[in-house]
């Protein structure tokens, strides 16, 4: 079952697990909605979207639109200083099935 | 005359090129079309058997023949230094030898993975890996004279070749040192995995955490390794944990080969696809005249060769057709799971075969009696049909 987002009235496709149907349908306002559900405050584990979840999901984002592909942990991690432990507080789904999704790559389907 | 070069004869190489060559057959006889398939070396090596070689299953013998015994006579080899692809310009349409320029019509980059063994300073003296046939041997040797202690396994990334493999390795260890050896209550077996989980395939991490748990074989997710000391016999971790080890035995990074690095961006050289006819894809353009098979392409497909075995018919159709987008891949894959190997006491091998495409998960298993039976019969089933592309 699919579902969408409504976007200033544009409607954007979501898979049934939640990921963009088309990664190129991402913007920031689409990192906002998708946020919403996967950025904790550290804190206090409510919802909040910081600089911190921005710096990560930027990272991804540049990384996807340059080689179509998320980058190996240890490439995110030094590359924004944020440690896994951290990323994990800023997304309990942790970096492949929370941050990548805000960051809008499609669902990871290998099996590693 | 168009050609088609193949770059590889790994398991996705031979299987593309004897396929082509079937139904390319009348085309080639009248001198209109060539199939050309390059590799460096002489031999094809069934890298999936590697795991099986440090506990006796196979030996060096039963994983390895001649290329040109696999290769249907249509098909034009070229192997050793003329064979060695450097350099693809894909807007040449010529690939570069180390003897010379080779021109295509179409080209199918199928040449696998590397590994980078520097890339964490001191492991690969530290440490033995049985992804290859030189580490599985020594590791065979190594594992006859380990007396007891602490046996570390780890995976430098979560990027590697037959994604099931660490698992059945682990496993396999376990069932070798408790039941073949009997010393297993004198050995700790340690695992540490960069990811956070064992195998993205819901079903097979559950399947494997169950059996690490009932064997007591410990197991730390999201733990990257950052470097290795091996006067201290320590690995050390990206969070500063340590871990020490008697014997270690890790998976080297893998990269991309000379040739896709010369043609990808991706840090590592994989190089990318479209999701479904397997085009190579570069800065959003969909290449019509190349494709990518096997472990050379992107991360998201995994690295084995059931999927070159689901993909070499896919881009087969497409060059035959000329069309280059008649036939789809839907992400097959085939991950066989171990758990138990059968032993002198009576133990009975397990085994099972899960099977899943990009939106169909595995449903629930466990080891089985038939599917270790199958497991066995697999090896003839490569030789003889899947190699030569029958099946």
């Amino acid at each position: 079952m699919s579902k969408t987002i409504d976007i200033n009235g544009k409607k954007i496709e979501l898979d049934s697990d939640g990921y963009l149907k088309d990664p190129w349908a991402w913007s920031e306002d689409v990192a906002r909605i998708l946020g919403a559900e996967e950025c904790r405050d550290p804190e206090t584990g409510k919802p909040a979207m910081t600089e911190e979840h921005w710096k990560v999901v930027k990272y991804l984002r540049e990384y996807w639109e340059k080689y179509g592909t998320c980058p190996p942990i240890r490439m995110l991690v030094k590359g924004t200083g944020i440690s896994l432990q951290r990323i994990y507080q800023l997304f309990p789904n942790g970096p492949a099935k929370g941050a990548c999704r805000v960051a809008g790559a499609p669902k990871p389907t290998g099996c590693v | 005359m168009k050609r088609v070069l193949i770059l590889g004869a790994g398991a996705a190489g031979l299987m593309i090129a004897n396929r082509l060559a079937r139904e390319l057959r009348d085309k080639i006889s009248a001198g209109e079309v060539e199939v050309a398939l390059m590799d460096r070396g002489f031999k094809h090596v069934l890298q999936a058997g590697f795991t099986y070689i440090p506990f006796g299953v196979f030996s060096p013998r039963d994983l390895v023949r001649p290329i040109r015994s696999l290769v249907n006579p249509r098909v034009r080899l070229m192997l050793g230094d003329a064979g060695e692809a450097e350099e693809i310009n894909a807007g040449e349409r010529a690939v570069r030898t180390r003897t010379g320029n080779v021109g295509y019509d179409y080209l199918v980059v199928a040449s696998g993975a590397e590994y980078d063994y520097d890339f964490i300073g001191g492991l690969r003296d530290a440490g033995i890996t049985y992804y290859s046939m030189e580490g599985a041997l020594a590791l065979r040797d190594a594992l006859r004279e380990f007396r007891g202690g602490t046996i570390v396994t780890v995976a430098v990334e979560a990027m590697y070749k037959c994604p099931g493999a660490p698992n059945k390795f682990n496993l396999m260890l376990d069932s070798f040192l408790r039941n073949v050896r009997g010393n297993r209550s004198d050995v700790e077996v340690i695992t540490l995995w960069p990811s956070e989980h064992v195998h993205a395939q819901a079903q097979y991490h559950k399947a494997a955490m169950e059996e690490y748990e009932a064997r007591n074989v410990e197991v730390r997710l999201n733990w990257i390794i950052d470097s290795v000391d091996p006067r201290g016999r320590t690995v050390k971790s990206l969070d500063g944990e340590e871990v020490r080890y008697d014997l270690l035995i890790y998976i080297p990074k893998h990269v991309g080969s000379p040739a896709a690095r010369s043609l990808s961006k991706d840090p590592d050289g994989w190089l990318n696809v479209d999701r479904n006819t397997l085009n190579l894809v570069l800065d959003r353009f969909k290449m019509d005249d190349i494709y990518v098979a096997g472990d050379a392409g992107p991360p998201w497909i995994t690295k084995a060769a059931s999927n070159a075995h689901y993909e070499a018919p896919i881009i087969v159709g497409n060059i035959v057709d000329e069309l280059g987008g008649g036939r789809r891949y839907w992400g097959e894959t085939i991950c066989p799971f171990v758990s138990d190997l059968p032993s002198a006491a009576g133990h009975q091998g397990r085994a099972w075969i899960p099977i899943w495409t990009y939106d169909s998960p595995t449903p629930p298993f466990r080891g089985t009696r038939y599917g270790w039976m199958f497991n066995l019969m697999y090896l003839d089933i490569y030789w003889d049909a899947l190699a030569r592309g029958l099946v």
